[in-house]
């Protein structure tokens, strides 16, 4: 499959306390295929988030970016004036943010919000944007009888109707790529269900890539083809969902399956209770290792872990892992 | 004095009882408009056991919360009781139910916006001994204090640090200190998990499962994630729609789904066939 996005040697630093820097992106590589789902795995502070404002270029004036390159659609993200950024943005990389409440205009329409964006950049007139709004607020099952949903404002609508409408307003210029920061962190697992099942039908017939970020992989399952998994601002793994979910080559990913709890209906006696967990705390991102970032916390570590940093290795032709017990 | 009981209850007496509440909301009349009347809780009854969990799950908006705050009378119920320990808190007088609520406490999702960001931890830590506890010695609450962050696995330097500074599960384990210090007896933990990673839900899962049994407390488990709510709990409540519609234990409400692969992970997929009936609306 053709790649569609590629990201090489990402650092992102922000002004941390007492004139120390905060190492948000760690030299961190992504790849995303033309039509694929890749699934972003990791704890909080691991960098998912500012990787996707970096793909965007939406960090803060405080962040200090420097990458190798982020090519997409063989052009490079990094070298874009601001104006042009602008065109790609929404157009051609579209996203979905977490909560969809603080994400949506609180005074303005929501139907007004998803033409807004097809104003900006399919060049279509006012009311051909407003009948196709509309088409696409249908198509994410935003219907309700006694009122047109175009004409609520966001506060009248529930947070799942409030992400449906985010994930309309995604869709409007038919971009070839949607970031989906946590897009269902916030609802309760029904309406969850509800919207992975929307993301899963358009991605699937619109051929459109979806990167979905997350700290849970059961959301991954069913949707993702392939799983990146994100630690001290870098991929320290990445496969198809199938191999990394069944024989996870990194400690860190091990570690992080085997803290999903049990599918309901499996209780255990009290007495082993006991809920496994990753030893030691997340990474202190003001703190700068020159080894491998989850040494401290690996069960594995040996003495060159904290020496120097492993290379990425391929494992099975398929996965990619940067760990010194696969020879990186 | 309600708090001067014994504290041996009879492990078949609840600790604490909702006895029928409904809680009802009357919207403000907007430009003299009339609004209809929002029935938040309707007919709810539940008991709490020392040393036991009782899980409340349901969907966004279907009263979890609302009867959260119905227990320690944050929130006044439009009809029924609150017994704890046997006495119905709406008929005590004010400074009798201030000592019943250092006994009952609530602990919140979202721990940024519990804790004051402007107090260091050990103001915060000392904040309510000084208003439960007036009159004791400055050493004596910062005695109280270090006891309290050594149980919640917090090192005793980081006293001067604010809620920012800490991760979120750390921040949920300063919100657990501060119900320790008052010695509360009931903790409502209102989606205490749900904003953690897979990790650090599991170390304050593992916190509160020890906290609980070496002091009995007893927890009401408000949660949305099934899979915990069937791991914690001795008992499950759905709510729907302001009811409790379904109750038993963990087996029963959650019908088990055991799909033939080898990784846990890949069983653990959402399955609407785990989810219990009386969580799916009708029209779906």
């Amino acid at each position: 499959m053709q790649a569609l996005l590629q990201a090489s040697g990402l650092h992102v630093q922000y002004p941390g306390s007492q004139g120390k820097a905060i190492h948000a992106l760690n030299g961190a590589c992504l790849e995303l295929r033309q039509g694929e789902v890749l699934g972003l795995l990791g704890e909080s502070g691991s960098g998912k988030s500012t990787i996707a404002k970096t793909l965007l270029r939406l960090l803060p004036a405080t962040a200090q970016l420097t990458g190798d390159r982020i090519e997409f659609q063989g052009r490079d993200l990094l070298k874009l004036r601001e104006q042009e950024m602008q065109k790609v943005r929404g157009a051609q990389i579209a996203m979905i943010w977490q909560d969809p409440g603080q994400a949506l205009n609180p005074v303005m329409k929501v139907g007004d919000q998803v033409t807004e964006v097809m104003l900006a950049h399919r060049g279509w007139n006012s009311r051909r944007c407003r009948d196709e709004s509309e088409i696409l607020l249908g198509r994410v099952q935003l219907e309700n009888p006694e009122r047109r949903i175009y004409d609520a404002y966001p506060h009248q609508l529930s947070g799942g109707q409030q992400q449906r409408v985010a994930i309309a307003q995604s869709l409007a210029c038919e971009p070839s790529l949607v970031i989906a920061d946590e897009p269902t962190s916030s609802l309760d697992p029904e309406t969850e269900d509800e919207i992975l099942h929307l993301l899963r039908a358009f991605t699937a017939q619109r051929k459109v890539s979806l990167l979905l970020i997350t700290h849970d992989p059961k959301i991954l399952i069913g949707l993702a083809s392939r799983v990146a998994v994100m630690y001290g601002g870098r991929v320290i793994e990445e496969g198809p969902l199938e191999q990394v979910f069944q024989r996870p080559n990194h400690p860190y990913t091990q570690a992080l399956l085997n803290c999903v709890p049990p599918p309901p209906g499996e209780p255990k006696p009290k007495s082993q209770m006991g809920l496994p967990t990753i030893p030691g705390s997340a990474l202190d991102p003001e703190s700068v290792s020159t080894g491998c970032a989850f040494a401290p916390r690996c069960s594995q570590r040996m003495e060159i872990c904290e020496v120097r940093r492993p290379f990425p290795v391929d494992v099975e032709d398929t996965s990619r892992v940067e760990c010194f017990l696969h020879g990186g | 004095m309600v708090v001067d009981q014994n504290n041996q209850q009879n492990a078949t007496q609840p600790l604490l009882a909702v006895r029928n509440v409904t809680l009802h909301y009357a919207p403000r009349r907007f430009f003299g408009a009339a609004r209809p009347t929002i029935s938040a809780v309707q007919d709810v009854s539940l008991e709490l056991f020392a040393g036991k969990t009782l899980a409340l799950v349901g969907p966004s908006g279907s009263g979890k919360s609302s009867l959260a705050r119905c227990i320690p009378l944050l929130e006044q119920p439009s009809a029924g009781q609150i017994l704890y320990r046997g006495v119905n808190l709406s008929t005590l007088d004010r400074k009798t139910l201030k000592t019943v609520r250092r006994e009952i406490h609530l602990i919140f999702q979202d721990s940024a916006s519990a804790l004051n960001p402007r107090l260091t931890l050990e103001e915060i830590l000392a904040e309510p001994l000084v208003i439960h506890e007036a009159g004791r010695t400055a050493g004596t609450i910062r005695k109280r204090i270090c006891e309290a962050m050594e149980q919640v696995e917090l090192p005793e330097k980081w006293k001067s640090r604010r809620p920012l500074e800490l991760s979120g599960g750390q921040r949920q384990r300063v919100a657990i200190a501060r119900s320790l210090l008052l010695r509360a007896r009931v903790l409502i933990l209102d989606e205490v998990l749900s904003a953690l990673d897979l990790s650090a839900q599991g170390q304050i899962a593992n916190l509160l499962l020890a906290l609980q049994t070496h002091h009995q407390l007893a927890f009401l488990f408000i949660t949305h994630d099934l899979s915990m709510a069937s791991l914690l709990a001795d008992e499950v409540a759905v709510m729907r729609a302001g009811r409790i519609v379904q109750r038993g234990s963990p087996a029963e409400v959650f019908t088990v789904n055991l799909q033939s692969t080898s990784s846990p992970l890949l069983r653990n997929s959402p399955s609407r066939e785990t989810v219990p009936a009386t969580l799916i609306s009708a029209d779906k």
